[in-house]
């Protein structure tokens, strides 16, 4: 899911500042507006991809799958649906964060693509080497997305609550660095 | 004279670079102001500092009372062309016209009958439904140039407006910014030294990121104004004492005395270069020329050509050290 959303977000402002065109926008409204409106837009998007694709995973598992009553699968997807809709946040926020440090769409993707993929690979050979360098995956949501499926409410709360708290802080550094920065 | 514009020490860096070092200087309400320098003056860097698109390290800027800081309370009030910035390729661009109207508050309606008009008055109301990807470069150019002309800004911001487009269309564009200036403050970079001279009415010339002069370009060009003068004969050395004694004529040299030290053909024709001081602001260039051509009729001397000489182009070479004029 996170290497999808990289693909869906990793051009909210790199393409724009490239070409200038976001010029045209700078002069008739707040930084902030373009800001929080193309992290919602990418957002919404991003649910609608999303929606779409547990939904057609429901539908094909029910065909196939006689066992379970449409009641159920429903739920299931329902579930799977919420799941990745907060798992998603944090990494829009990210490559929110990153689009809006550089300035070339294809560069956004590839450091999108690194952080995402590097986090969990350094976290895992690292940990080979040298046990605590497997905590290195918390600096991204990789440790605890997992629980946002758990059946004890407490376990999924907390990990919703952890994928809000990593989508504060990339969106809050990306806002710091587009308000600051030269268009 | 009040001021719309006020550039106060604006100094801009991009590494060890200095694009622009303290520039300071104002832009007089309803004028059309040139900014004029060589190739990487800073030119385009303060127009996009003076919209806030890239931040000063020191200075400020203020547009009719505002900081640019603040930019937003300027919505609808300032306008710019950017220079290369690009629109989106595959939408029609009268749903991007309208989209920029949209967010300085109109409503649909009211946006769309007012981008149309726009087009009208750049010649593209019959590509309005076209996609930017479909159009020229001359037509993508009248398109930056319209975006900047919705609604009624006060201030409009020309980045190299008449760059890339033939002489009929940038004849189009130069008589409507002369049509703004009732309505509007206009500050326009230009390659087009003769186009600044007709168009503005002051300018401030940048070189190396460091204003060099600023004012109005008549003060500028007063002070040395210069005419080349073919005549039927050359002068004698006492005709010539008379014509520099006329108020305003400041000096008459013979053009063919400074190219060699031969002695001019003394029945053919002469050419001189006339230098006017109009510094006296009671005189008149018009006059002093009538003055000079009465004094060379009375003596049957026959001007044959007169062009002129001295120009804001001249100023601008000596002002920059440059043999090219500014881009």
């Amino acid at each position: 899911m996170p290497f999808l959303i990289s693909l869906l977000a990793f051009n909210q402002f790199s393409g724009d500042v490239q070409s200038r065109g976001l010029r045209y926008l700078l002069i008739r409204t707040e930084r902030s507006n373009i800001y929080v409106g193309r992290f919602l837009g990418t957002a919404l998007f991003s649910t609608l991809v999303i929606a779409a694709i547990v939904a057609t995973i429901t539908f094909y598992l029910g065909v196939k799958l006689e066992i379970y009553s449409a009641g159920a699968l429903s739920l299931w997807g329902l579930q799977g649906f919420l799941a990745l809709s907060v798992q998603m946040l944090p990494y829009i926020a990210l490559c929110t964060l990153v689009s809006a440090v550089i300035d070339s769409p294809f560069l956004s993707l590839i450091i999108d693509k690194l952080i995402i993929g590097g986090v969990l690979l350094f976290a895992f050979l690292g940990g080979l080497a040298w046990e605590p360098a497997r905590y290195l995956k918390y600096s991204l949501p990789w440790g605890l997305q997992n629980y946002l499926l758990h059946p004890d409410a407490s376990h999924w709360l907390g990990a919703g609550l952890a994928c809000l708290g990593y989508t504060a802080v990339f969106f809050l550094l990306g806002y710091i660095r587009f308000q600051r920065r030269d268009l | 004279m009040t001021h719309t514009i006020h550039i106060k020490g604006i100094t801009k860096r991009f590494g060890r670079l200095a694009a622009l070092d303290a520039v300071s200087f104002e832009v007089p309400a309803h004028s059309i102001f040139g900014l004029l320098g060589p190739n990487g003056a800073g030119k385009t860097t303060l127009f996009s500092i003076i919209a806030n698109f890239l931040k000063p390290d020191a200075g400020d800027v203020e547009v009719l009372g505002i900081d640019t800081r603040h930019i937003s309370q300027l919505q609808g009030r300032m306008s710019i062309l950017p220079q290369d910035a690009r629109f989106q390729r595959n939408v029609p661009i009268l749903e991007q016209l309208v989209f920029f109207r949209l967010l300085d508050g109109q409503t649909k309606e009211q946006a769309q009958t007012d981008v149309l008009e726009t087009l009208k008055l750049v010649g593209l109301e019959s590509v309005a439904k076209r996609r930017v990807g479909s159009l020229s470069h001359g037509m993508i150019k009248r398109l930056g140039i319209a975006q900047a002309f919705l609604g009624r800004p006060e201030v409009i911001l020309l980045d190299e407006p008449t760059a890339g487009l033939d002489p009929a269309n940038a004849r189009q564009i130069r008589d409507l910014i002369k049509f703004l200036q009732q309505r509007a403050t206009i500050m326009v970079s230009s390659h087009n030294m003769a186009e600044i001279q007709e168009l503005c009415d002051h300018v401030a010339i940048l070189n190396h990121g460091k204003l060099v002069l600023a004012g109005p370009v008549d003060a500028i060009t007063r002070g040395g104004r210069e005419f080349q003068i073919t005549l039927s004969r050359p002068l004698q050395m006492q005709e010539r004492d008379t014509l520099q004694s006329i108020r305003g004529v400041r000096q008459i040299t013979d053009l063919a005395a400074a190219v060699t030290p031969q002695p001019t053909n003394p029945s053919g024709p002469a050419s001189y270069l006339v230098t006017l001081d109009l510094t006296d602001e009671t005189l008149h260039e018009d006059a002093v020329l009538a003055a000079l051509l009465r004094h060379l009729l009375d003596k049957d001397i026959t001007p044959r050509k007169i062009t002129d000489g001295r120009s804001l182009e001249t100023h601008f070479l000596e002002l920059t050290n440059s043999s090219n004029p500014a881009t």
